[in-house]
Parts: C-alpha cells; sequence; structure tokens
C-alpha cells in the first residue's frame, strides 16, 4: 500500500474480479478517440487542465456553448473528478467502433487543441498497468509530470480508477498526475499519443502467452516495437521485467532487433531512480518477490534513426 | 444456398478488378480467379502464360498492379498466391506462397521490390528479380521478409509513393499508416513517419497524388463515407467530403436512411495530373467525381456521373490521356464449384478543362472496339447481375471489415455467462 492509501476508502480487489486474460488479438468493444486531438484531458486531469466547457465558458460565447451541449453534463465536479473511462466515453468524439454515424456530434478537435495547446501532455505510460501499483509509486516521484496507466480487462481498469479516485479524496491536491485508460494498448495506442510524446514507457511483467502459436499476442514484437518508438522521444526510455526467462530473452530479442532502440548501460541504470521500482512496485512484481522467483529486466532507450539504419 | 438472383449467401463474393498499364499498352481484368488481359496496342488479347495449368489461381485475385514503368505486373489474392508476371511475354515468371490470404499489393518506385499485405496485417517485401539475373544468393533474397505490421488488422490498401520516400498502408482499423521505406528491405521497414487518423471507420482504399510536389498528397475512402485528402509526410488532414451528403442531394433523397447507411467508398483513382479524383460508393450507380485543387489543396464535388442504370463500379483507373476505365462486377463459385462471374466495363472520357466534362467512350474510339470488350467482359455481362452481385461483394467487403456489433442484450448475456460474474455472484 501506497503512503495516504487508508484501508477504509480503497476499493477492494475482490469486487473486481477479472478473468486472468483478455485477448489482445480480438475485437474490442470499449471507446477509442479518432485521434489524441479528440481526447479531453482534462477529464483525467482536472487540476492540470481547464476544461474545453470552462475555456469556453470564459469566452462567453452562447452560439459555441450550443454547439457543445453534449459535452454538458449536469454535475459538473462529478465529470471533473474523475478520471475514468466513463468520462470519456460520455465524450462525443469518440468512436463507438462501428456504431459512429454522424447523428453524433462531433466535438471540434482544433477547439479541444487550442484549449489545450502549451499544456502538459501526458509523458508516461503503463502498458498493461494491471492495479496500477507503479503510478501510485511514481506519481509523488514526479509530482509535475502527467501519466497514463493502459489496461485491457475492464475490471481491472475500474479498479483502478477508483484507487485513484479515493487516493485523490483522502489526499487532497495529491495524485492529481495519474490516470487510466481502459484500451488495447497494442492496437490503439497512436489514438492516444502523438508522435515523440512519450518520455517513459513501462511493460512489467506483461502476459507471458506462452505458445508459440500465440506469440502473437505478446506485448512486445520487433513489429510493435516501430509504434512505441513512434509514440516515444528520442531519449525516452523503454522499461520490461518479467519473471519468466522465455519471454525476457524474447523481449531484450526484439529490442536488440530494432534499430530504434540501445540499451542502456548499467551503470546509467544504477543512476535511474525508476529502475528500482520496476521489481516491486507493481502487484505482480510483488507477487513474485514474495515467491522469491528470478526477474528478468531490460531497459532501453529510444535512439535517432540513423541514415544507416533505417 | 442459391437464392432468385443466382446469389449463394455462403459463397465468398469478391469484386472485379482493373489496372491499367502506365503507357496504356494493355488493359486488365480480374474477376474471381480468371485474369483477362488486353492488349490495347495491338489491339488483341493477351495469352496470360501461367507454368502449368495446376499455377492457376484457384481462388479470387483480390490485388493487381502494374510496375511504376510497367515491366511487372502482379496478381494474388485468397490463394494465397502471389504471382509476379512479365509483361513482355506474360509469362508468370515468380510464385510465392504467403501464408496468408493477401488483401494488397504494390511496387517499389524503382521496382526492384515487390510488396504484398495480408489480412493479419502483415506487409512483406521480395525481390523482383528472378534467379540468374546476378543474385549471389538467390535463394536467400527469394523469401519474402517481413516489412511492417499493424497489429492483427486487415490491411485494405498499401502504395509506395513515387519518390521512394514512403510505404502507406491503410487497415481496417481506421489507420493509415506512413512508414519511412527503409534503405534495406531485408532488414525491415522500422521508422514510423506518421499515422492519418480521422476516418471513423475501416479505411477501404487509399491512392497517392505523385505530381512531383514538394509534399506528396494522398486520397483515402472509407466505410464511413468519406474521402479525405492528406499530406502524407506530416500525415495531416488537409480536406473531407462527406459523399452521403452528395450522393443523397444529387438523388434528392437525403432524407432516406438507406443512402445515409449504405455509403461505403469502395474505390477512388487519381488521374495522371492529379486535378481529378473518381470515387465509386456503395450501391451507386455511376461515379463522382472530385476536383483536387493541388495550390489550395482542398477537394471540390464536381459531379455525379450516370454511366447506365445499375452501373456500380468495383474498381477503376484513369490512363495517361485522362480517360477513366471502370469496371463494374464481381464473382462467385457456384455450389458445383464453377465460377459465376459477371463483368461489365465502361470508359469515360474527360475534357482537361478547369470544369471538365465526362462523356461515355464511342465504341468506335476504343482500340480493337468490340474485341477489347468481348476479351474483358467474357461471356456473362449481364448488367443486372452484374450489380447484384457487385452489391453482394461490396457487402462482403463491409461485414469483413466492420466491427461485430453486439446488441445491449447480447452483451449482457455473454457477461452472464462470463466466469468471473460467476464468481462474485458467490461472494
Ligand atoms: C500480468 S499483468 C501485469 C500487470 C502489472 N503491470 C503488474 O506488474 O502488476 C498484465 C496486464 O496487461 C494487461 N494487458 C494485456 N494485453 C494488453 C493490451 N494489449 N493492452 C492493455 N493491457 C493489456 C492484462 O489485462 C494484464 O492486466
Amino acid at each position: 500500500m501506497a503512503p495516504g492509501e487508508k484501508k477504509s476508502q480503497q476499493p477492494r480487489k475482490r469486487f473486481y474480479r477479472a478473468r486472468a486474460h483478455s485477448n489482445p488479438l480480438s475485437d474490442s468493444h470499449f471507446p477509442v478517440p479518432i485521434s489524441p486531438a479528440h481526447i479531453d484531458w482534462s477529464l483525467h486531469f482536472p487540476a492540470f487542465f481547464k476544461s474545453p466547457l470552462e475555456a469556453e465558458s470564459e469566452k462567453i460565447d452562447l452560439m459555441h456553448k450550443e454547439s457543445t451541449s453534449d459535452l454538458e453534463v449536469n454535475d459538473k465536479e462529478f465529470s471533473r473528478d474523475c478520471c475514468s473511462e466513463e468520462c470519456v466515453s460520455k465524450d462525443p468524439s469518440l468512436n463507438h467502433e462501428a456504431d459512429f454515424m454522424e447523428n453524433v456530434s462531433v466535438k471540434n478537435p482544433s477547439e479541444v487543441a487550442n484549449v489545450q495547446r502549451g499544456q502538459p501532455k501526458v509523458s508516461f505510460a503503463d502498458i498493461g498497468c494491471g492495479f496500477g501499483g507503479l503510478l501510485v509509486k511514481l506519481s509523488p516521484m514526479f509530482p509535475d509530470t502527467l501519466m497514463v496507466g493502459m489496461e485491457l480487462r475492464d475490471k481491472v481498469s475500474e479498479y483502478v480508477k477508483d484507487r485513484i479516485m479515493a487516493l485523490r479524496k483522502e489526499n487532497p491536491g495529491q495524485y492529481q498526475n495519474i490516470s487510466i485508460i481502459r484500451t488495447n494498448a497494442m492496437k490503439y495506442l497512436q489514438n492516444y499519443f502523438q508522435k515523440g510524446q512519450l518520455q517513459k514507457m513501462f511493460f512489467l511483467f506483461p502476459d507471458p502467452h506462452f505458445k508459440e502459436r500465440n506469440h502473437r499476442r505478446r506485448v512486445i514484437s520487433v513489429a510493435l516495437l516501430a509504434e512505441y518508438a513512434h509514440v516515444m522521444a528520442v531519449g525516452g526510455i523503454l522499461y520490461t521485467i518479467t519473471d519468466v526467462q522465455d519471454l525476457g530473452e524474447w523481449m531484450k530479442a526484439c529490442l536488440d532487433a530494432h534499430p530504434l532502440f540501445e540499451e542502456v548501460s548499467s551503470q546509467e541504470q544504477e543512476l535511474d531512480p525508476v529502475v528500482t521500482l520496476l521489481k516491486r512496485a507493481t502487484e505482480e512484481g510483488q507477487k513474485v518477490e514474495r515467491n522469491s522467483g528470478d526477474t528478468f529486466q531490460s531497459v532501453y532507450r529510444r535512439v535517432a534513426s540513423s541514415s544507416a539504419g533505417c | 444456398m442459391e437464392g432468385d438472383d443466382g446469389l449463394n449467401s455462403d459463397k465468398v463474393v469478391a469484386p472485379a478488378l482493373l489496372a491499367l498499364h502506365p503507357l496504356c499498352k494493355f488493359v486488365v481484368v480480374c474477376v474471381g480467379s480468371q485474369l483477362r488481359a488486353y492488349n490495347l496496342l495491338g489491339k488483341c488479347q493477351v495469352d496470360v502464360k501461367y507454368p502449368s495449368a495446376q499455377s492457376r489461381h484457384e481462388e479470387a485475385i483480390r490485388t493487381i498492379t502494374f510496375s511504376g514503368e510497367g515491366k511487372l505486373f502482379v496478381s494474388a489474392g485468397d490463394d494465397k498466391h502471389v504471382k509476379l508476371w512479365d509483361t513482355e511475354t506474360w509469362q508468370c515468371t515468380k510464385t510465392v506462397h504467403a501464408s496468408k490470404k493477401v488483401s494488397a499489393t504494390a511496387f517499389s518506385c524503382d521496382s526492384k521490390w515487390l510488396l504484398y499485405a495480408d489480412k493479419f496485417g502483415v506487409v512483406y517485401a521480395m525481390s523482383t528479380k528472378l534467379q540468374g539475373e546476378g543474385l549471389a544468393s538467390s535463394v536467400v533474397l527469394d523469401q519474402p521478409v517481413n516489412l511492417l505490421a499493424h497489429c492483427c488488422s486487415i490491411i485494405t490498401s498499401l502504395k509506395c509513393t513515387a519518390d521512394g520516400k514512403f510505404i502507406v498502408t491503410a487497415d481496417r482499423d481506421f489507420k493509415i499508416r506512413v512508414s519511412v521505406f527503409p534503405k534495406d528491405p531485408l532488414q525491415g521497414a522500422h521508422e514510423i513517419e506518421g499515422f492519418c487518423l480521422g476516418h471513423t471507420s475501416f479505411v477501404s482504399c487509399i491512392a497517392c497524388i505523385d505530381v512531383g510536389l514538394k509534399s506528396q498528397l494522398l486520397v483515402s475512402g472509407g466505410g464511413d463515407g468519406t474521402v479525405r485528402l492528406w499530406e502524407i509526410e506530416t500525415a495531416t488532414l488537409l480536406d473531407t467530403v462527406d459523399v452521403r451528403d452528395e450522393v443523397g442531394i444529387a438523388d434528392g433523397n437525403f432524407e432516406s436512411d438507406a443512402v445515409i447507411q449504405a455509403s461505403a467508398i469502395t474505390c477512388v483513382c487519381v488521374s495522371c495530373d492529379g486535378s481529378l479524383i473518381a470515387v465509386g460508393v456503395e450501391s451507386l450507380d455511376g461515379v463522382l467525381f472530385l476536383k483536387c485543387d493541388l495550390k489550395s489543396k482542398r477537394l471540390m464535388l464536381l459531379q455525379k456521373l450516370v454511366l447506365a442504370e445499375h452501373f456500380c463500379p468495383t474498381s477503376m483507373q484513369f490512363d495517361k490521356n485522362g480517360w477513366l476505365w471502370l469496371v463494374a462486377g464481381a464473382a462467385q463459385k457456384t455450389d458445383s464449384c464453377k465460377e459465376n462471374a459477371v463483368t461489365w466495363v465502361k470508359v469515360v472520357s474527360s475534357s482537361l478543362d478547369d470544369t471538365p466534362v465526362f462523356t461515355p467512350v464511342e465504341l468506335e474510339s476504343i482500340p480493337g472496339g468490340s474485341l477489347l470488350f468481348e476479351t474483358l467482359d467474357g461471356t456473362d455481362s449481364d448488367v443486372n447481375k452484374a450489380f447484384a452481385l457487385a452489391e453482394a461483394a461490396t457487402i462482403a467487403m463491409k461485414n469483413e471489415l466492420s466491427k461485430r456489433q453486439y446488441s445491449n442484450e447480447h452483451r449482457e448475456f455473454r457477461k452472464r455467462l462470463r466466469n468471473d460474474k460467476k464468481l462474485q455472484r458467490k461472494v
């Protein structure tokens, strides 16, 4: 439990029981934003962003207000307080998969972009964040950095949402910089982040998918690394750790094979305060530690493309 | 089961395809497993030579393309065979066995590489050189290599830009990806330039505007009924035309829900000077012409051209003289495993003015006249059948590319069956 987490307020995991696995390759049925410009981050980080609504009312532009009325939620506090997918899914600009039709009024992405220009951007992403232990640890370490967890299983992401909400409530002014998105990060990363946006990406104890025919489901592959490299800033760091040796070797081999990633030296890793978190910040990590299992970690830097390389 | 219209609801339907040689030497129509080629200069049918009778395409051909200078041609599709052709002799010089059904193909701008994409979102590259053509280790080079992948999404269209800089791939997950064309394709394409995001449904087709502009442009059409114009290098959306409005207004039945829902873009093509874009729309009998203003980088609707009742094009291409070649039709296997293939080819000329006028080309002006149509249309070009089959092909495409829709009840029902829910009830 993180400091500031009181037992009484915390959501209890047993009410969020989820299936052990979700197939990341099957069709999904949650809303996905059309592009990063369509996301209203103020719903995730109200302390950091003006919501388009607030910016709007400052302008006192009634005509405009009319056109964005879809966004108006009666209980404004509610919408501002939660960092949830629920709020996100109320966002009319999100595509509800195939049933996205023009009868849903699209929020003008340029409006959101205007409001959010010059505002902070999410720069850490924890992929397959599970119950969110890493985010909770990172939050006080980097209080001015926005970070999101991405989780495919809806129950688990709901747990993380409730956990963050409880933390914010119990610790006014804190934990405002972390949030959770329920999505398939293998498919929809580009819908959330712009090119070069992320400084850190985490892949902690990803599902191993042992069987060879299921290797395509692994969250790290040479092909997917191209997409991760795309959303990462040059110089950004990608962290992976696993207790499955075969998967550890696989992830290292993929990273070595990719020209846009380069291993971070062990001296440098020692100086990085985040590296020490990999083993025990998350629920999965703690489980492995309790069983005193081995871990295999790889820490790589996103490098610029050398004209020779690619 | 075969219905009144001769359609078999259980069997795959594949739309007819058309490709023109860049120098107008040949025109090729593919329908089902059949490949029909016509020599426009010699005004005669081309005898396409498979190495043996067994090496013909066995299933529907889904993609055909000429290389940039026209020396090579590729055909591929549901039988997972990628066939490379020498257009000098129309010999099939190479057959590659893909591991999945092939959905799109392209040649690199220097014709040295053949790229093909499969239904699992993987793009492969292979050398177009033949054994003995100065290849040191032809065995190795003959193996297609994994170039890039969209995570488990069907790739609907694949292009290489004429400047050699980029590979553009479109998929069913609303995405268009721009990848840097690698120095050595055998090492893979690891660098992504950008993603063109904006379509709100599957992207069905893309076409490059290769007219030597400083920044190359791309047109795309989607299941959302829009045609979009992009700048490739920056992945910027420049303009969007919602064809649903246009189709509706032109028909005077804008109110009709049927029009609004059934309007996926099926094909787009760009004239050689980049100024004209022809668009095929689901169940629209005719073509929509858009003007592409290369200075302001905007699209404008010019006109809807109805060629004939029930002529609903499935594939089209402009030739270098500004003629638009269109085919409408599709093929389906019958219960007895014969092929029910219907095609209907038409040619339209456009005056290349500021406000072009489009007119169907007279039979006399077409090289070879009726022989051309006999060759390309085969024996069956029944209008109504072509229409019914083309419709069925579009619906098949939509079904494959759209996300399955579950009603709320269905979703709740599935949830109740899930183990985690059962557990929770016990708690
Ligand atoms: C073994 S858990 C590890 C969770 C957490 N990182 C930890 O260390 O405790 C892996 C998590 O990744 C999630 N996941 C798997 N594939 C995913 C995907 N494509 N996108 C987002 N989450 C995914 C799973 O639902 C699961 O919660």
